[in-house]
């Protein structure tokens, strides 16, 4: 085994992957190391839980086929306390558990067999929303979105409403913040994609549509009872500002 | 309910009901009523004074007025009568009824009434004694059946009918009524069954006891409980094949990934090596995908699916793919046209055959796609059709091209990539949303597939 590359983020960013595939694992993680990531491996799903909630890990790759308890159960009772990024594992073509999984909190999906550059990918693509530093060195103004009454500070990755907090996942956050830079005009899917998923839409890709409804359930209508988001079918969303029109 | 058998088993039943009834109170009535009882009306008295009247009328009028008497007398009551002398010859110049001097005999040696009856008559007869000697006697031929109509009066007949036609109604509709039940039962679950809900049972509604509904009714749910588990047996092991075939192809992905990241290899025989990983994945996918439209419990969802989207949008993913390959996909016609189906399975059963067509379409050529409402057909069609200007398909394979892995030749296939199941799937997607797909050689050569669907 070669060194490990120089440009890669110190300290080293952990990731756990939760797969009953041992062997599978050991590859995996012997690719993520050249790419300078360390890789942990669970495969019993209750211990997955508390591991990846620990604080030890920046991200979790889950599969959604485990003996025993399934991945979803995992996904549950994960968000139930952490935030921390998730991309699962789903067999391919299984467009249900995909939903299912978006809708549990999972940040984006893989579906097994994977390429390893895509699922490297995914994986920088999630953490560049997530790590304060992934946009590069160097001190930036602390910057605050504010449209009504939901403020976000972009730094600190923090979202209130009315003052109370709002937890968002890396996704969810990643496609408020774009949102509201753009309030008022619309944003495409694709574009919603590339900037949050950090990739394209496949054909029937529903996960931007899941996310946002999970983004709209989470902060509630506006003071003024309108829908903040809006949906303008098969092109993209609005973020409206109040005494706009609730729907198109 | 099913009105039908529900209808039939009444009418049947109601009908033999009152049939028997009326049988029934024919043959009592033949059988045990006393005929003295049935021909009473021609009584015994009646038939002595008309005796006597006969006797008179001779003397004073002769033969002749008292032939017409007995004529008038048949008129009125259809009672045949002749007036016989001791020797059993007549007097009126009238037929003599059968059985009519035996019972005349008897008449004159007992001075009595006496009678004879078959089924169709009864032979009254009575002796006339003139100066003490007995000179004659009135023969009658009294008809029964008109004797009972007479006498029971239709009003009797009449509501002894309406009792049997009520009570039968009754019953009959309580029967027809427990045989539907049941059968009412098992179609709802049959029916239930068939679009797949394999939970249904019938044994809690079929009542109790051992009668054959009840008997049917377990042997559904034995059958129903067999489906349920070869179902579910069936789909596990197809998600389980999917698992199993998968994982190893997973770890080879990443075992090749890692071959990359060390480089320094042929990195063509890498390529090679991921391009038959992912065509085996394909294969996997296809396979599992057939496995389930064929397997009987695949139910297409049925939302409104915009086919000129997905002809649209099909046709512009292949064209860019298909451009860089030297060869164009071109939209030739559309319409408007929105179906009932499973958005995904029509996507990729379109783009199946698209892509079929752009591999075989010759470099420089252009794969034609169209689509179009037939407006003739009733139901409303809509046609999808595909043209490539490849070589076609000999005549003969036509047929066969939608057949799992089937190859027209091998020359053709070898270089294009194809796996051999994606026809196949299209044949079944489209079977499934009720149209049809079929396959021709184009005029000018090339191929045309054409998928007609319920519009």
């Amino acid at each position: 085994m070669t060194a490990v590359r120089l440009n890669a983020p110190t300290p080293m960013t952990r990731v756990l992957l939760v797969d009953d595939d041992a062997e599978l694992a050991e590859l995996v993680g012997e690719y993520l190391a050249r790419e300078g990531f360390s890789l942990d491996a669970e495969t019993d799903g209750t211990r997955a839980v508390d591991r990846a909630a620990s604080g030890d890990y920046q991200l979790t790759v889950l599969d959604v086929m485990l003996p025993g308890v399934s991945g979803f159960d995992v996904l549950r009772a994960l968000r139930a306390t952490s935030r921390i990024p998730v991309l699962m594992l789903t067999a391919r073509g299984d467009d249900v558990d995909r939903i299912v999984g978006l809708e549990l909190g999972a940040d984006d999906y893989l579906s097994k067999p994977f390429n390893p550059r895509e699922l490297v990918a995914r994986i920088r693509a999630i953490l560049r929303r997530t790590l304060p530093d992934g946009g590069g060195p160097g001190e930036r103004l602390p910057e605050r979105l504010t449209v009504d009454d939901v403020a976000v500070e972009v730094d600190r990755r923090l979202v209130r409403r009315a003052g109370a907090p709002v937890e968002l996942t890396a996704v969810e956050f990643a496609l408020l913040e774009l949102l509201m830079r753009a309030a008022g005009s619309v944003v495409r899917r694709e574009d919603l994609a590339r900037g949050a998923l950090g990739r394209s839409l496949l054909p029937f890709d529903r996960s931007i549509d899941v996310h946002v409804s999970r983004v709209r359930k989470k902060l509630g209508p506006r003071p003024d009872g309108g829908e903040r988001i809006t949906t303008l079918r098969a092109v993209g969303y609005l973020y409206t500002r109040q005494g706009a029109p609730g729907r198109l | 309910m099913v009105p039908g058998v529900f209808l039939k088993i009444l009418l049947w039943f109601w009908t033999s009901l009152v049939l028997v009834a009326l049988a029934l109170e024919l043959a009592i009535t033949a059988t045990t009523t006393p005929v003295e009882v049935r021909v009473s009306r021609f009584s015994d008295s009646v038939l002595t004074s008309r005796a006597h009247e006969a006797v008179a009328i001779l003397d004073r009028g002769g033969p002749r007025k008292l032939a017409r008497f007995l004529d008038e007398l048949e008129r009125t009551t259809r009672v045949h009568a002749v007036l016989l002398d001791p020797d059993g010859y007549d007097v009126s110049g009238r037929t003599v009824p059968p059985k009519a001097v035996a019972v005349a005999a008897r008449a004159l040696a007992s001075g009595q009434t006496e009678m004879e009856a078959d089924g169709h008559t009864a032979v009254k007869a009575r002796a006339v004694t003139v100066s003490g000697e007995r000179r004659y006697v009135l023969v009658a031929a009294v008809p029964i059946g008109l004797m009972r109509l007479l006498h029971d009066g239709l009003y009797a007949q009449g509501l002894r009918l309406l009792a049997v036609l009520v009570t039968a109604a009754a019953a009959c509709y309580g029967l027809a009524r427990y045989v539907v039940r049941p059968l009412a039962t098992l179609r709802a679950a049959t029916r239930a069954l068939a679009k797949g809900d394999l939970s249904v049972r019938v044994r809690s509604t079929m009542g109790r006891g051992t009668d054959e509904f009840v008997e049917l009714g377990r042997d559904f749910d034995r059958m129903a409980e067999r489906l349920d588990a070869l179902v579910t047996a069936e789909r596990r092991l197809l998600r389980d094949i999917s698992h199993e075939l998968r994982s190893p192809l997973a770890r080879l992905n990443v075992a090749l990934g890692l071959a990359r990241q060390k480089g320094g290899e042929d990195q063509a025989v890498l390529d090679r090596i991921e391009r038959e990983a992912e065509r085996l994945n394909a294969l996997i996918g296809q396979l599992l995908m057939l496995a389930w439209l064929e397997s009987g419990t695949a139910a297409p969802a049925r939302k409104p699916v915009d086919l000129a989207d997905i002809v649209r949008e099909v046709a512009e993913d292949a064209a860019f793919e298909a451009k860089s390959r030297g060869r164009e996909v071109e939209v030739a016609e559309t319409c408007d046209a929105v179906v009932l189906g499973d958005p995904e399975l029509l996507h990729s059963a379109v783009e199946n055959v698209v892509r079929n067509a752009v591999r075989h379409t010759r470099e420089g050529t252009a794969v034609a796609v169209g689509m179009r409402r037939d407006a003739h057909a009733a139901p409303a069609r809509i046609r999808i059709w595909v043209r490539d200007h490849g070589g076609g398909v000999p005549d003969a394979a036509l047929p066969y091209i939608f057949q799992p892995f089937y190859r027209v030749g091998d020359a053709r296939d070898r270089g294009t990539g194809g796996v051999g199941l994606g026809l196949t799937i299209v044949h079944r997607t489209i079977q499934l949303h009720g149209g049809t797909v079929s396959a021709a050689n184009a005029p000018g050569g090339g191929l045309l597939v054409e998928l007609d669907l319920p519009g």
